[in-house]
């Protein structure tokens, strides 16, 4: 599309590409014989997994559920183990 | 090649194995190498067991421990390894996976279902070691769909002939749940334990029922609330609310079946073989099963055996029976394959909820079993749900196609999100079934393809839970709410009947045409019923042992 290699593309290039290859609208020959969106689905799902494995993907969304050790006795609305971080931010999607 | 196993006269063994691949055909014709002379006969053991169980989840362990105690000689294969919970299961969800069926299985038609996590176990102690622990009840009206709607097929029996299984269980496993049950027949037996605290979604879900007037209650979970004695256990510790249920419980609190029925099984003289995986079933003349060949690390064994149970799940079970061409006379053998409907609902809160305490699924109502309004025959139940982040995060992508900046944005809501799904009735349908596909696996055996596809009554039902989940969660006070439409659980491909005719099993769990072939799963339900399959499975496995124990004696005297 840019008649260069992906990866030498700007990050907007890129995610424009990908955006195209997931409505399924990329051009080029190989995506005239994978079906780009399952492609794309399947990708995307197995990358999503991987990454919210990582430690440090985790502590972004503030999951400390590898903390279990001992146990929870403080499971309700907002109540806390002292061992649980506080969020960053009391308002969601901030 | 090597030399071809030597079949004994009168034994069938349709079974032929053939290298697919086109670059290992080549290589294996141009090369000079010639493979070490294999013994050509698997060594006969010269013991013959009573009874042979292929699989250790919640269909062949709690007959196993049956057998054992009425002092036959039992054995049990299991597929998978022997895990020690307490060592090797981590709190890491990818590491886990190990304890999911990882073989590949094709899944075909509209709604192909997923396999891998949620559907399969292996492992001693099967699914069992990854399931939710959620143990309602069914209901009486559950098998008698076709009595009631006039769809689908109706149980052989009525709820009576579960009552005290269920009843028995309840007390063996240790479930914790609320006493007395709000929905169905008052019971003669209470929980033996309180039920397990609410997390922060229960706790949401409890408030806006409340505000519509729909009763919830705590649910009945596989899992202690307290420490719990176990005949022919010991002591189980109480849960320590991991919310871990899903990836393997490392506490020994939830009732798999690892630490409930295996040892109990093993301490009256049973053995288990882990890394067995059966490949034929044998037969003398009269069509008898006189046997099983299976690999074990590599090598082929064979056990013979008086009577056979097949426990492997609604995949495997008719897979296996399939590629042996056994008990296939009535033609559904791989029909009628079902999966519960399980619309899930998720909403944003401004409340903490930190999703990964606590048992997932705390809360339950029934009020859904016969909805007044519903326009679909049978029912649902409604599930408050806690998860984890990366199961959560594939499902966000694959329903919000979100990457990127925006995921991240959205994942970061991690411990402000809740969920509630549903579980409900599946009807059978002609175009939902498994067969064996021209594609081999590793071990050059046909890989199960399964066809299945959502038809109106499972549509109507799933727009009905999801529009009522959405009241429930706008009313608890959520912003950004959506579904995810999936199905779960694999049911049916080897259903239990009156006549041979329409049902592979009869109403004690014996095959209609081999005199010594058991069949206990999720395969022999002929409905899928309302609730989570696990507790039925077991009380089956209770009571076709108990069957098959009468039978025995009828012919003793």
């Amino acid at each position: 599309m840019f008649q260069q290699e992906f990866r030498v593309l700007t990050s907007d290039e890129q995610a424009s590409v990908l955006q195209l290859v997931q409505e399924g609208k990329a051009p080029g020959e190989a995506w005239e014989t994978v079906p780009a969106e399952r492609f794309f689905e399947e990708m995307l799902a197995e990358l999503t997994e991987l990454y919210y494995a990582h430690p440090l993907a985790q502590e972004e969304i503030g999951y400390v559920g590898m903390a279990d050790a001992t146990g929870w006795t403080r499971l309700g609305l907002n109540e806390l183990e002292p061992r649980e971080p506080e969020a960053i931010s009391s308002q969601p999607g901030l | 090649m090597p030399d071809e196993e030597v079949i004994e006269e009168g034994v069938l063994n349709p079974l032929k194995q053939e290298v697919q691949d086109p670059l290992l055909k080549q290589i294996m014709q141009e090369s000079t190498f010639e493979p070490e002379p294999q013994p050509a006969e698997i060594p006969l053991p010269t013991d013959e067991v009573d009874c042979l169980v292929i699989g250790t989840g919640a269909g062949g362990a709690p007959l196993l421990a049956r057998l054992a105690m009425a002092g036959l000689k039992v054995v049990a294969l299991e597929a998978g390894p022997w895990h020690d919970p307490k060592t090797d299961f981590a709190t890491d969800e990818k590491a886990q996976e190990f304890l999911f069926w990882n073989d590949e299985r094709l899944s075909a038609g509209k709604d192909p279902v997923a396999f891998g996590k949620n559907n399969s176990g292996t492992g001693v102690g099967g699914s069992t070691l990854h399931y939710t622990a959620y143990t309602p009840r069914a209901h009486p009206d559950d098998l008698h769909l076709n009595r009631d709607f006039g769809v689908g097929v109706d149980w052989p029996f009525g709820y009576e002939e579960l009552e005290s299984y269920y009843e028995e269980l309840e007390h063996f496993l240790g479930i914790s749940g609320p006493t007395p049950y709000p929905w169905g027949p008052t019971r003669r037996r209470g929980y033996p334990l309180a039920p397990l605290p609410l997390n922060g979604a229960a706790q949401l879900m409890e408030r806006a029922c409340q505000q519509l007037g729909i009763q919830t209650s705590p649910a009945a979970n596989a899992a202690l609330s307290a420490r719990y004695y176990q005949e022919g256990v010991g002591w189980r510790e109480a849960c320590t609310n991991r919310g871990f249920c899903q990836a393997g419980c490392s506490t020994g609190a939830k009732a798999s079946m690892d630490v409930t029925f295996l040892p109990l099984a093993v301490a009256h003289g049973a053995e288990i073989r882990p890394n067995c995986f059966v490949t034929e079933i044998e037969r003398d003349e009269q069509g008898r099963v006189t046997g099983v060949v299976y690999e074990h690390n590599g090598i082929t064994q064979r056990q013979q055996c008086r009577h056979l149970f097949i426990c492997a799940g609604a995949v495997e079970t008719p897979r296996l029976l399939l590629l042996n061409e056994l008990a296939l006379s009535s033609g559904h053998v791989g029909r009628n394959f079902m999966a519960h409907p399980g619309v899930q609902v998720w909403g944003t809160f401004p409340e903490d909820i930190r999703p990964y305490k606590g048992i997932p699924g705390g809360l339950i109502s029934e009020d859904t079993h016969r909805p007044p309004d519903a326009d679909f025959a049978g029912g649902y139940l409604l599930q408050s749900i806690g998860m984890m982040p990366v199961t959560f995060a594939g499902q966000v992508v694959r329903e919000r196609k979100l990457w990127g900046a925006k995921l991240r944005e959205y994942m970061r809501n991690y411990n402000h999100i809740a969920g509630i799904n549903i579980l409900g009735d599946c009807l059978p349908h002609a175009d939902n079934f498994l067969e064996l596909a021209e594609e081999k696996d590793a071990r050059g055996l046909p890989k199960p393809r399964l066809h299945f596809t959502n038809h109106e009554n499972e549509i109507r039902m799933n727009r009905h839970a999801e529009q009522l989940m959405r009241r429930i969660w706008e009313t608890a006070g959520a912003t950004d709410i959506w579904a995810f439409p999936r199905s779960a659980h694999v049911i049916g491909t080897a259903r239990m009947g009156l006549s041979g005719d329409d049902a592979v099993v009869n109403s004690d769990g014996r095959a209609f045409d081999v005199p010594n072939l058991y069949i206990c799963d999720n395969s022999v339900f002929p409905s899928a019923l309302s609730v989570n399959p696990a507790l039925t499975i077991m009380a089956l496995s209770l009571r076709t042992a108990d069957k098959f124990l009468e039978s025995e004696r009828r012919r003793d005297n």
